[in-house]
């Protein structure tokens, strides 16, 4: 096999000649020493939000912020960074999806020299800076924390008698009766982003299967093909089958987001299951955004399987932000990357006006800034006194495997797969991975957060 | 568009077109079944535009009636919040100099493969045939990586030189074999008069290929203004962003507005449609008859 | 299916080319090379845009390339890979039957519709106008139409209780239905064009025989439009191989892979599982496909002497 450097090929063919050609008409040079940043925010009001509060009022150095179609961002940087370009921030949906290929490519710069100068390792928790690590170096810092939970509108729950779940015979007969009463038990759909399909298959797996086969499988001391995940997957997705998610299987397909959240408004469904992502979108549906009187709430995801823990708060980073080696002025990316993960003030401000998720940086529900709103600090207080943890996808697998368990999930949901072969297929995907060691570290499940 | 070079097509495209076959007595089956497609093609857009015009809730409960009230405001707020008219200049600019320099590149080219019988014609065409028929989406990566160096990414001239490529094989067919259907005689009276080849293609040939040269223009424009895959990996800068890339962050920002998603559609798709509606003659007669009528 | 790969076009009646040769038979040595100055421009910019982009992904076929990074040779592994891939095979029918539909669908309502305009007395540019209208709106525009109005909740979906898109079973022909509701109309014109050059002589002839209107439409429209309706046949293969646009804004691929087509597979290869390299060779398959068929094309116009 014979190495080829692919700049190196192209530079020599194809630069040269260009750049002779066309930089006759080129844009302004390069002594602009300013960060560059993409991002993906949903709406206009985060974006006007962000600029105002994480880009213009940073003083240290000029930022400059653009935004990406949540569908295209994971793309155009993958895009610029193998041109050679890209933003001096790069930012990935987690720590095991892009930064591997990245670092191997050599387009990151390795964080690890900068912990000490910025307190890093005092700063965040520890399992996120330890996930944030490539064979011992710090390749990425997270900026955002997520967990998964169980949405609920309390004025349907009541009006209809219901009681929010916590284990598995209590989640299928909410199920069972809120199908009764006419209602889709649990809103969810794929139509806006098919990731949907891993936050289903973590919880099938972390509160299904339980954290500790999750963190044995990870660790490669058992196989992804032991019945107890097969009996999980098949489990959850047989509720899909049900009906009980979205409505059916091929209502859960063209489900958008914005059907969703109307749907747990209007009490159409019973429940939502998400991620804590949703405190900032459930806004525009809900209370004094929406025009209506209605409140969201919510809970734990019910454990799923026998022997489960009741409360499991699965880990995910949902945000990683590295600095590309090219950047004009590393230093001054190293040192904006730090006050937009670090920064307590401008992230729990951000949290309180705009429900933004913070960075897993050491926050009390104490430490939240009045006015913010009492269910996030109600989650930062259980979150603190968790006792069990799992293991979402993007965060702690590696993304081969990922990607194939986003994939396939819809052909087990359409029983054109079994969960057999299913559980195979992630098996087959993890083994190699493991072997290229690509599979991050997890911590144990049975510490705190 | 001036109102003397509409005419002059107009006069162009009357005298081109043969006498059309004796309309007959069509039967009611006939007339029907073109009704019923004429509003199968009609409908949705109709549709849509009642839809732009709904509120959330009108549209929650029927995305197939009339409204029930008319939000003409929609439109005014799918404008603001979606920053159209930023987007709308920006393509115009995208738009007018692809379609321009398509028209140089494609018309010098055209021009050669028609009239001056050079050698390797024929195999040029097949190639600019193939070159039409490629999937571009492989092109982004080493595309990207020359636009970098080029110093050509993230500006709307590096935008308008990839479009420029990637429509002028399919524009350099399309007038070639406009051009063939030109009397000669002008030309070579020219070329009598002592005028070199560049002279004969700009004081005799363009002048004279005016209307294909129009339908090639719009065209490529069209495609130009609905391109969307180059649009959003080239163009970084939101200043520049055409209207196209603007509509699909539009409608990923706002699913909880589904009549201000639609209301920014109709805004894009209006200035086609309005352009399309003025030189209808021009876009459907140029295009047909020009190359694969026969 | 886009614009701008449309149509190919006209060469000249062999016989002008031969006048057109005698008359200035000096200055031809001259032009036949001068002419390629005309063409430079064209060149150099197909060059940049087209050829090296396509020189690359050949190269990359040949690569473990994951898209960031160096790459390695390894032959034709991804060659191989391809023919075992299950999911390369769906696609593949999936384009299969994509073809099928838009050379049955748009064909049969394009040349019924252009037929039967030929045969009205009034408001013939109306109708093809209307036709029209569908071809020139974004695709992305387009889909959130179909979107609307397929909605299983508030659209026809929920009137007739089906999930159009949502359904793996249906949702290939959905899309298919999207796209060709911006395409037949084109076919209309084209083929209304072709139809017009046909000599009237020749219908009436017909019509003295005693032949009716679908009578005229074998004996005397579908041979006189023969060239236009093969070739549009063939673009329709190139071209349904190619398709990328709607599936990509409706559906992904999705659900459950029931509507991936080679492009989209293409696209999620490249840059979700970044396997760029893998993707490539999915490219050059591709092309390769359309090469067959527009030598196929060349081949049939050359054997049957068509002028178009």
């Amino acid at each position: 096999m014979e190495l080829i450097t692919r700049r190196t090929l192209l530079g020599a063919g194809v630069s040269a000649a260009t750049i002779g050609l066309l930089s006759a008409c080129s844009a302004s040079g390069s002594a602009d020493r300013s960060v560059i940043l993409w991002n993906n925010l949903t709406n206009s009001t985060q974006q006007d939000y962000f600029q105002k509060n994480f880009v213009d009022a940073y003083t240290k150095a000029k930022v400059k912020f653009s935004n990406k179609p949540n569908n295209a961002i994971d793309r155009l940087i993958q895009t610029a960074l193998a041109a050679g370009s890209g933003p001096s921030i790069v930012i990935t949906p987690g720590p095991s999806t892009g930064v591997p290929e990245y670092t191997k490519a050599g387009y990151l710069i390795d964080l690890s020299q900068y912990a000490d100068q910025y307190g890093w390792n005092d700063a965040f928790a520890p399992w996120a800076l330890a996930a944030s690590k490539i064979d011992g170096k710090l390749m990425s810092l997270p900026t955002q924390f997520e967990s998964m939970a169980f949405y609920t509108n309390p004025t349907t729950i009541k009006k209809n008698n219901l009681a929010v779940p916590k284990n598995q015979a209590e989640f299928e007969e909410f199920c069972t009766e809120a199908t009764a009463k006419g209602m889709v038990p649990i809103a969810t759909g794929k139509a806006d982003w098919q990731g949907v399909n891993e936050w289903h298959a973590v919880i099938a797996l972390n509160h299904g299967a339980g954290p500790e086969a999750v963190y044995s499988a990870l660790t490669g001391a058992t196989k992804w093909t032991d019945p107890v995940f097969v009996d999980a997957v098949e489990r959850y997705t047989g509720y899909f089958k049900k009906g009980w998610f979205g409505g059916g299987v091929n209502s859960y397909f063209t489900n958008t987001f914005a059907t969703v959240y109307n749907q747990l408004v209007t009490g159409t469904a019973a429940a939502m299951i998400s991620g804590t992502w949703e405190f900032a979108s459930l806004r525009k549906y809900f209370g004094t955004e929406a025009g209506n009187n209605e409140v969201w709430d919510w809970a734990a995801v019910p454990s799923l399987g026998a022997g489960v823990p009741e409360v499991v708060w699965d880990l995910a980073i949902g945000q990683s932000a590295a600095v590309n080696s090219k950047a004009v002025d590393v230093a001054g990316s190293v040192a904006y990357l730090n006050f937009l993960t670090t920064d307590k003030k401008t992230i729990l401000n951000a949290v309180r006006d705009q429900d933004f998720q913070p960075s897993p940086i050491r926050i009390t529900a104490s430490g939240f800034p009045t006015g913010t709103d009492s269910r996030t600090a109600d989650l930062y207080s259980q979150l603190a006194a968790a006792k069990k943890i799992g293991y979402t996808t993007w965060t702690f697998f590696p993304q081969k495997t990922e990607t194939y368990i986003i994939l396939n999930w819809e052909q087990v949901l359409t029983g054109k797969m079994t969960a057999a072969d299913y559980c195979a297929g992630i098996q087959k995907s993890f083994a190699e991975e493991l072997a290229a060691g690509n599979v991050p570290a997890a911590p144990k499940p049975g510490q705190g957060i | 568009m001036s109102i003397t070079s509409t005419a002059l097509l107009t006069r162009a495209t009357r005298l081109r077109r043969r006498t059309p076959p004796k309309g007959t007595d069509a039967g009611i089956f006939t007339c029907v079944s073109l009704t019923l497609l004429a509003l199968f093609a009609i409908g949705p857009i109709i549709l849509f535009f009642f839809n732009s015009v709904k509120t959330s809730n009108d549209y929650a409960a029927s995305s197939l009636g009339l409204p029930k009230t008319w939000e003409w405001g929609n439109f005014l707020d799918a404008w603001i919040q979606g920053n159209i008219g930023a987007g709308l200049i920006n393509s115009a600019v995208v738009v007018a100099g692809t379609a321009a320099l398509t028209l140089v590149v494609s018309g010098c080219a055209a021009y050669a493969l028609a009239r001056l019988d050079i050698k390797g014609n024929r195999l040029f065409i097949n190639y600019l045939l193939i070159s039409s028929s490629l999937p571009t989406q492989m092109f982004l990566v080493p595309l990207f990586y020359m636009a970098v160096q080029a110093r050509l990414y993230d500006t709307q001239i590096g935008l308008i030189l990839i479009y420029v490529g990637l429509f002028s094989p399919f524009a350099t067919l399309l007038l070639r074999s406009f051009m063939l259907t030109m009397p000669k005689e002008l030309e070579e009276a020219a070329r009598m008069d002592g005028a070199n080849e560049l002279g004969v293609l700009f004081r005799v040939v363009l002048p004279n290929a005016l209307p294909g040269l129009l339908t090639v223009a719009l065209v490529t424009a069209l495609s130009a203004y609905n391109e969307f895959l180059f649009a959003v990996t080239f163009i970084q800068n939101s200043d520049l962003l055409p209207a196209s890339t603007t509509f699909y962050s539009f409608q990923q920002g706002f699913t909880q507005n589904y009549p201000l998603v639609t209301a920014a559609g109709v805004i894009m798709i209006a200035p086609m449609l309005i352009l399309f509606l003025f030189l209808q003659r021009r876009f459907i007669s140029g295009l047909a008859s020009s190359g694969l009528g026969g | 299916m886009t614009f701008h790969s449309d149509v190919y076009v006209a060469t000249a009646p062999r016989d002008m080319r031969l006048m057109h040769r005698k008359s200035f038979a000096a200055r031809i040595r001259d032009r036949r090379v001068s002419g390629w100055l005309f063409m430079l421009p064209l060149i150099l910019i197909n060059l940049f845009v087209v050829a090296i982009p396509s020189i690359f992904t050949l190269f990359f076929s040949f690569t473990d390339w994951s898209g960031v990074g160096d790459a390695n040779f390894i032959g034709i592994d991804n060659y191989t890979k391809l023919f075992t891939d299950p999911e390369f095979t769906n696609a593949l029918v999936h384009n299969i039957y994509w073809t099928v539909f838009f050379l049955i669908v748009p064909m049969t309502m394009g040349l019924f519709s252009a037929y039967a305009l030929t045969r009205i007395r009034r408001f013939r540019v109306i109708f093809r106008v209307l036709y029209f209208i569908p071809h020139i709106v974004a695709s992305v525009v387009n889909a959130a139409i179909w979107r609307s109005i397929m909605d299983p909740t508030a659209g026809f979906g929920s009137l007739l209780h089906l999930n159009f898109l949502g359904n793996p079973d249906t949702a290939l022909g959905s899309v298919a239905f999207i796209n060709n509701w911006a395409w037949w109309g084109f076919l209309v014109v084209v083929f209304l064009a072709a139809m017009r050059s046909i000599s009237p002589a020749l219908y009436e002839a017909a019509s003295l025989d005693g032949a009716g209107p679908a009578r005229q439409f074998f004996s005397v429209t579908l041979p006189g439009i023969r060239p236009t309706f093969v070739f549009l046949g063939l673009m329709t293969i190139i071209w349904s191989f190619l398709s990328f646009d709607y599936v990509y804004i409706l559906t992904q691929g999705g659900p459950a892979g029931s509507t991936d087509v080679l492009s989209t597979l293409l696209y999620r290869n490249a840059f979700t599982n970044q396997e760029s390299g893998y993707a490539s060779a999915t490219g050059v398959v591709l092309a390769l496909i359309s090469a067959i068929a527009v030598v196929t094309y060349l081949v049939i116009r050359r054997v049957k002497k068509w002028e178009i």
